[in-house]
């Protein structure tokens, strides 16, 4: 590498705030799965109706997936899967965070 | 029901098989499912399960790439042929140039969807994700640069439209208003979809996350399997250098002599 090359690589700051978007964006995509044929995006929205729907013992209620379908669901094996998911990447997303900060 | 990806790649100017071991070597790690190579080269390829010969593509067109001096050759037709050839029952298309880095795409393949495509797209070094719209007419954009698809009636519908638009090109091009070289398979895709869906929005096809663009401007580097991508960003009337560091993310990367000595360094 010339030496004109690697003293413009040492000025590049990093941009965090960029870094901070595509990491959303990452964690966003990383959220869905499928089940039952539906596509499923796992947030505290799906876990909470799923609660709602076994609490009220609906447990094989129809639910929208994330393309409008309606999908006869296992509310427990969703509810499941969604929290599993949803924990997992949440705690990936939150340590590649705390990477990010220390970027300089 | 099998399932497996297909990836098309066409020697020119650009190494584009060498690319595609790389994509294929990729999809295999991540998402463990067969890949079948499809080239006009007679030469066998490592990395792949399967390898179909065809013809060369008969047009393309030739494209300029901000990391290459001169415009380079682009042999891009006969996509539409995809689902004819594909081996398998569910397909992941993807194109050499689009390297996988993790999972994401495994949930398109085991849902119900007959056709799945890149309807938002984000550049890396851009604020928001966004539909890109083509030509006068400022119709919507489907990539294909990542495509999955089950064999039925619907998608034989688009990929047969597909073919029509490809063949027609210069028709349609004046219809909606756009460049008529070189040939984009994301317009003839884009044509194909809403031609089908009977001229609305397809929004059962749309891959639910943006298409993560690296432009050909920006610099890579890839160690350790975290990617280091650099660019400039104008503030204050003087463009700045900036970077960021990424891991675990699919990319499209645009810069094809950038890929190619990504390739060198595996």
């Amino acid at each position: 590498m010339d030496t004109d090359k690697l003293s413009q690589n040492i000025r590049r700051r990093f941009d965090h705030n960029q870094a901070k978007r595509v990491l959303r964006e990452k964690y966003q995509a990383k959220m869905l799965f499928a089940l039952s044929g539906g596509l499923w995006c796992a947030g505290p929205e799906l876990i909470t109706h799923c609660n709602l729907c076994l609490a009220n013992a609906h447990f094989q209620p129809v639910l929208l997936d994330t393309h409008g379908n309606p999908v006869k669901v296992d509310a427990e094996e969703l509810k499941t899967q969604a929290l599993q998911r949803w924990q997992e990447q949440m705690n990936a997303w939150h340590a590649e965070h705390a990477e990010l900060r220390k970027q300089r | 029901m099998s399932t497996g990806a297909i990836i098309f790649a066409f020697n020119g100017d650009i190494e584009y098989t060498r690319i595609a071991q790389e994509c294929a070597r990729r999809i295999k790690q991540h998402l463990n499912i067969p890949v079948t190579l499809i080239t006009n080269a007679v030469r066998t390829y490592s990395g792949f399960d399967n390898q179909i010969l065809v013809a060369g593509p008969n047009y393309g067109g030739v494209r300029s790439w901000a990391d290459c001096d001169a415009p380079v050759t682009w042999r891009n037709s006969g996509r539409c042929d995809a689902l004819e050839l594909s081996p398998y029952d569910t397909t992941l298309l993807v194109d050499a140039d689009y390297w996988i880095e993790d999972n994401t795409l495994r949930c398109l393949l085991e849902a119900d969807g007959e056709l799945y495509a890149h309807n938002t797209r984000q550049y890396i070094n851009e604020l928001t994700s966004k539909i890109e719209t083509f030509g006068m007419l400022k119709t919507e954009m489907w990539w294909a640069t990542v495509m999955v698809f089950r064999k039925t009636q619907f998608t034989k519908d688009v990929f047969d439209a597909w073919r029509m638009v490809e063949q027609n090109y210069k028709h349609y091009s004046q219809l909606f208003q756009f460049q008529q070289k070189p040939f984009r398979n994301d317009f003839a895709l884009s044509l194909a979809l809403l031609l089908c869906n009977g001229n609305t929005h397809p929004a059962q096809c749309a891959i639910p996350w943006p298409l993560i663009n690296v432009p050909d401007n920006c610099s890579i580097d890839l160690q350790d399997n975290v990617w280091t991508l650099g660019y400039d960003v104008y503030e204050n009337s003087e463009f700045k250098p900036k970077q960021i560091k990424i891991k675990n993310q699919n990319l499209h990367i645009m810069g094809k002599r950038n890929l190619e000595k990504l390739c060198e360094l595996q």
